[in-house]
């Protein structure tokens, strides 16, 4: 069959196919042959009027000229037309113009006015909401007010069949990015015509209009009958994709379209942006006119990067001949600020049309300084500190024993020797301790930057490791040795190795109570054995061993508490802050919330009491919204939802004023959305479910960007995928299944990839309790499309409870789940199979029953599900 | 989920696009409903050879293509290999090329579907011939990906053929079909409408009057068949350009010493 013979096509020059079907055929004209012809002319045999044919199935026609009817195959046939005939409402579409990301652009015909006209339809599924819809032909609509000979304008907004589409004027012309593959515009050309759509979007700005979406394939370059070369028109007005979320990113970061144009601004929160963004995606155009290259450059995650951190190359770098003037009007709109930009569209324009006239600009070039006081602003410690931390591994660490051992064995001259290389060390000690405590916290959650951190990570568990094998004896060094052993457990710790980690602590501890010995009262000393303690204790925690862990706080706490009782030193109170959360969230794990809850108290008390010595500092805003979540959690777990809202509301008010400090945006938006998502819970758990709905949004939102904007963060995808199982709950209390089961599958989706990430019971539990959910709300359409749902759910609950049998939460749920499915199975007449499904529940309950006897929900569910079995089978059963 | 499914599915459509298999079994979620499972295994079996050759043109002898061809289907009808989310899931050629990619180069995956066996799709005796039909292609100079995506459209075309060719059957038009058939390429027209019409027995208007029936239908038909693979009806039109670009790539010629 698709097989090809020797001979070329006469018309196309393609192989010819063989085969007994496609014998003698050009598969590439066949094809081809499927997009043209479409109508046929025929004559008239009573009146010679020609008459055009649509519809090939009629065997009669009545003549639009006479009005006789006659039989199609007697009628003198006259031409074939080459045309389709596509309809799309009353238009008839004609041609492709265009495909992407976003849908199709058509040139069709709207016969009712004899003109051609350019349809925009998007891709079906690509409004993700109704709302989203809505706002795009809104827009739109918004957008055809405006009149300008450089707008191309939109004659009308519509449905059909369901799908909206947008019909605006045809132009002769090509887009600026299909012109730009085989062209290059001089200077002149593109300082004209960067002026001409500089002077278009301040005409748009002016009537609070943003373009958005500013990139050349929205760039239509006309070629009008009068001549005069090229005219810019700008199309697509205010139809970038907009919601929560990165308009570039899905769910999982794959890319819907190309963030090269994007604002760094637009990047962050697509809603926030005003007219300066336009002038950003002006600066990318311009950039990439003058030199035919993209200012960022790389696969999108990166270029995402890039623009939010990284400053353009000079275009004059990639070539010489760029004027200075137009390289510079480029890079001012490309700065990161927007403050930094041409403040209007207006301005651009006419430092443009300066240069064309001759005249000197107004923007001035950012020199080195500027430069680099903009990278240290936007990264400050991460940039200071990897420098010094690079210098002192490297050079300055040898260096240092060398003098240190030469100090050693000098005489009393020496002395100063002594000093200088006692101070040599301390700061290089002190910056591989600073970079741990500061730049590795922060590197941890910032999207790229991994491999940086990984590296920082050897490099300071080398030089820890050096000084460890020098095994100094001097008192002041044995206590830097400590710290380096517990440094040395810290980052084995963080980099996986966790067993490994705590014989370094505990030689730390031994080496710390030595020196404790000889001088109990040293402040520093006793700190770092409290230090030692809790890392020891999170690693125990870790290991889930929280008895043990909570020993360790328990020591920490003691020894901090003396320290700090003499003053209101902000280190001492922040680190004990921190030991009572720990200890806090150990109790919590533990089951003991009373105390759990003394713990997280007292932690807020101690960083409230840092936050008026040190107000707005946004590390301490950050750790008392940990430990307000965590006391809200523990209050929920009590009962006590009230109290709950009222600690997670203050923990929102926390990470929302901490994460507008930079270095903690990232860590602060996740534990923001976190904290909606517990606010959401103590809401539904009072019953206030319109408030419980408002959080579970605001928390979605967050965690979409957050997701799509690094992937590789697990904490904000399990969130997601909670807060959409909660969105779907409240659906399906709202009596929507469809849009429940939506939520259910896409948490479903996320808990699937997340239990192949990281197979724990809780994410396999979770993973169950989803896919049981979609069961419950198919059962509501139909109970048949139920069963399916149900099955999934009962495999993954018996893979956690074949290798822990008695886990309390999934017998639970398999309970529940079995109930659930003897009732879809009931419904669709399988009463054998119902009732064996409700006795195991019964079954399972009673387990439940014999471990938590007190329980009354329990036995009351038992005895009605025994009840509900009795009515089912027949068989008398005593009602109480 | 099938409930939902059919919904989507039984929406109005444009009146030229038929309702699609592809977006029943990705609007099915899953792909483990029967419905779901049926509308896959139905793509599936006609678009098994494209993806034979593809699997030969990556080096595989034939007994080995034949295997992992089959294996592959069984993987993609048994693991719920569409919940894989990927944006290439819009297009079913698009979606079997990446996962039979993976499946490729995914040792651990082949030895799972191998050992799972069961569940043949293709039936053995096409699978049998398969490497008669492959000797028979054109040394092609392209990558495997160019060969399968072209070895595809040539499927789709033989797909649509066959359907045409079993309609007018039916109607006792074989032998008007075989005359008219060259008339579907694109601008081909007869020498001479008299000369032909004479042959057939028919008029020229009669002619003219069914090449363009021919065409439209045959158009209607290579819709309906890529509308099967795409789960957006109006990617269709898009789709038939990409093949264009796809069979006229100079790629495919066969390259001359």
């Amino acid at each position: 069959m698709s097989t090809a013979s020797s001979k070329p096509c006469e018309k196309c020059g393609q192989p010819i196919a063989a085969g007994k079907l496609m014998e003698g055929l050009c598969p590439a004209c066949l094809i081809g042959g499927a997009l043209q012809q479409s109508a046929m002319q025929v004559e008239c045999p009573h009146c010679r009027q020609t008459n055009e044919i649509t519809d090939e199935t009629a065997s009669r026609v009545s003549c639009r000229n006479c009005g006789e009817s006659f039989r199609l195959d007697l009628a003198e046939a006259v031409q074939i037309l080459d045309r389709p005939l596509k309809k799309w409402g009353r238009f008839e579409l004609q041609r492709i113009l265009g495909a992407g990301a976003f849908g199709t652009v058509w040139e069709a015909l709207d016969p009712s006015l004899h003109r051609r006209v350019a349809i925009k339809i998007p891709r079906k599924g690509h409004f993700d909401k109704v709302e989203d819809e809505e706002r795009f032909l809104r827009e739109a609509q918004i957008a055809a007010q405006l009149r300008h000979p450089g707008i191309v304008p939109v004659y009308e907004t519509s449905k059909f069949d369901g799908q909206p589409f947008i019909v605006s004027e045809f132009v002769e012309g090509i887009t600026l990015a299909r012109w730009l593959k085989e062209h290059r515009p001089d200077f002149r050309q593109t300082a004209a015509w960067m002026a001409s759509i500089a002077d278009i979007l301040a005409h748009a700005h002016a009537q609070q209009v943003i373009h958005r979406d500013l990139k050349p394939s929205n760039i239509l370059l006309e070629n009008k009958p009068s001549g005069g070369g090229l005219h810019p028109r700008l199309m697509d007005f205010g139809m970038a994709k907009r919601d929560g979320s990165d308009p570039t990113l899905t769910l999982d970061g794959h890319m819907l379209g190309t963030p090269v144009y994007m604002s760094p601004e637009q990047i962050r929160s697509s809603h926030l942006v005003d007219a300066r963004a336009d002038i950003y995606s002006m600066g990318v155009v311009l950039y990439e006119l003058l030199t035919g290259e993209l200012p960022f450059q790389g696969v999108p995650h990166m270029v995402i990067h890039q623009i939010l951190h990284d400053d353009a190359r000079s275009p004059r770098e990639l070539n010489d001949r760029i004027p200075i003037d137009l390289a510079t009007i480029a890079l001012k709109c490309l700065e990161k600020d927007p403050c930094n930009r041409y403040p209007s569209a207006a301005e651009l324009g006419e430092d443009l049309r300066r240069w064309l006239a001759g005249d000197p600009i107004l923007a001035r070039p950012a020199g080195p300084l500027g430069k680099t006081v903009r990278w240290l602003r936007r990264n400050p410690l991460i940039s200071l500190l990897a420098a010094l931390l690079a210098l002192a591994v490297a050079g300055g660490f040898t260096a240092v024993l060398w003098q240190w051992q030469r100090a050693e064995t000098g005489l009393r001259e020496a002395e100063a020797q002594r000093q200088k290389a006692e101070k040599n060390f301390r700061e290089a000690r002190d910056t591989v301790d600073a970079f741990y405590s500061k730049v590795e916290q922060r590197l941890r959650n910032v999207p790229g930057l991994q491999p940086l951190r990984r590296e920082l990570l050897e490099k300071a568990l080398h030089y820890h490791r050096n000084f460890i094998r020098e095994k100094p004896t001097d008192p002041e060094m044995r206590r830097a040795l400590a710290v380096s052993l517990r440094r040395t457990g810290d980052i084995m710790r963080e980099m996986g190795n966790r067993r490994e980690a705590l014989p370094f602590y505990q030689q730390a501890q031994k080496i710390l109570d030595d020196i404790l010995k000889q001088n109990p009262k040293r402040v520093e000393t006793r700190a770092n054995v409290a230090q030692t303690q809790i890392q020891m204790g999170d690693l125990l925690e870790e290991l889930g061993q929280p008895a043990k862990a909570i020993d360790c706080y328990r020591q920490a706490e003691t020894i901090l508490q003396d320290i700090s009782k003499n003053g209101n030193n902000p280190r001492w109170l922040t680190a004990l802050g921190g030991c009572h959360t720990a200890t806090g969230l150990a109790q919590g794990e533990m089951g003991r919330q009373d105390e759990a809850l003394v713990h997280f108290k007292q932690a807020i008390q101690l960083h409230e009491q840092v936050l008026a010595i040190q107000p707005q500092d946004p590390e301490t805003q950050y750790l008392l919204g940990c430990a307000e979540n965590n006391q809200g959690l523990t209050l929920w777990q009590m009962g006590r939802f009230a109290e709950a809202a009222d600690s997670h509301q203050s923990a929102i008010r926390r990470f929302q004023s901490a994460g507008a400090d930079e270095t903690h945006a990232i860590e602060s938006a996740i534990e923001l959305a976190i904290a909606h998502y517990n606010l959401g819970s103590a809401r539904l758990a009072q019953q206030r479910t319109t408030e419980a709905a408002a959080e579970f949004e605001t928390a979605r939102q967050l965690l979409v960007k957050q997701a799509a904007t690094n992937p590789s963060l697990f904490r904000c995808r399990e969130y997601l995928a909670k807060t959409l199982g909660q969105l779907g709950n409240m659906e399906l209390a709202k009596q929507h299944p469809g849009k429940a089961l939506g939520c259910y599958r896409e948490s479903c989706r996320l808990r699937e990839a997340l239990a192949n990430q990281l197979p724990t019971v809780p994410i396999w539990k979770d993973l169950a309790l989803i896919q049981m959910n979609q069961g419950v709300a198919a059962s509501v359409v139909n109970p048949v499309e139920a069963i399916p749902y149900y099955k999934k759910a009962e495999t993954t609950l018996s893979m956690i409870l074949k290798d822990y049998p008695s886990h309390f939460e999934s017998i639970e749920l398999l309970g529940l789940l079995n109930l659930n499915h003897s009732e879809a199975l009931w419904q669709i007449g399988q009463k054998e199979e119902s009732i064996r499904y409700l006795k195991k529940c019964i079954g399972q309950k009673t387990v439940l029953s014999l471990q938590k006897p007190n329980d009354r929900k329990l036995i009351n569910d038992l005895e009605q599900m025994k009840q509900l079995l009795a009515r089912r089978t027949g068989s008398p059963h005593s009602r109480k | 989920m099938g409930s939902f499914s059919t919904r989507d599915s039984n929406a109005p459509n444009p009146g030229t696009f038929p309702s699609t298999h592809w977006s029943a079994v990705l609007s099915a979620g899953s792909g483990d409903t029967p419905a779901a499972h049926n509308a896959l295994g139905r793509i599936c079996e006609k678009y098994w050879y494209p993806l034979y050759v593809y699997v030969r043109r990556r080096g595989y002898r034939h007994s080995e293509a034949q295997d992992l061809t089959q294996d592959f289907f069984a993987f993609l009808l048994q693991k719920e290999s569409l919940r894989v989310a990927a944006p290439e899931k819009g297009r079913f050629r698009s979606f079997l090329l990446t996962s039979l990619s993976h499946f490729l180069s995914n040792e651990w995956d082949r030895q799972n579907a191998a050992k799972r066996g069961g569940g043949r799709v293709i039936p053995l005796s096409q699978l049998e011939d398969a490497d008669a039909r492959f000797q028979l292609e054109p040394a092609q100079s392209c990558s495997a990906d160019r060969a399968f995506e072209k070895i595809w459209a040539m499927t789709l075309l033989e797909n649509s053929l066959r359907r045409m060719e079993e309609d007018w059957k039916k109607h006792d038009k074989s032998r008007l079909f075989e005359a008219l058939k060259p008339f579907l390429m694109a601008g081909a027209e007869p020498p001479s409408y008299e000369e032909l019409a004479s042959r057939l027995g028919m008029n020229v208007g009669a002619v003219k009057m069914a090449i363009f029936r021919l065409r439209r239908s045959f158009r209607d038909v290579l819709c309906q068949e890529i509308a099967q693979t795409v789960d957006d009806p109006t990617t269709v039109e898009e789709e038939i350009r990409h093949f264009i670009r796809i069979l006229s790539s100079p790629e495919n010629t066969p390259q001359t010493p």
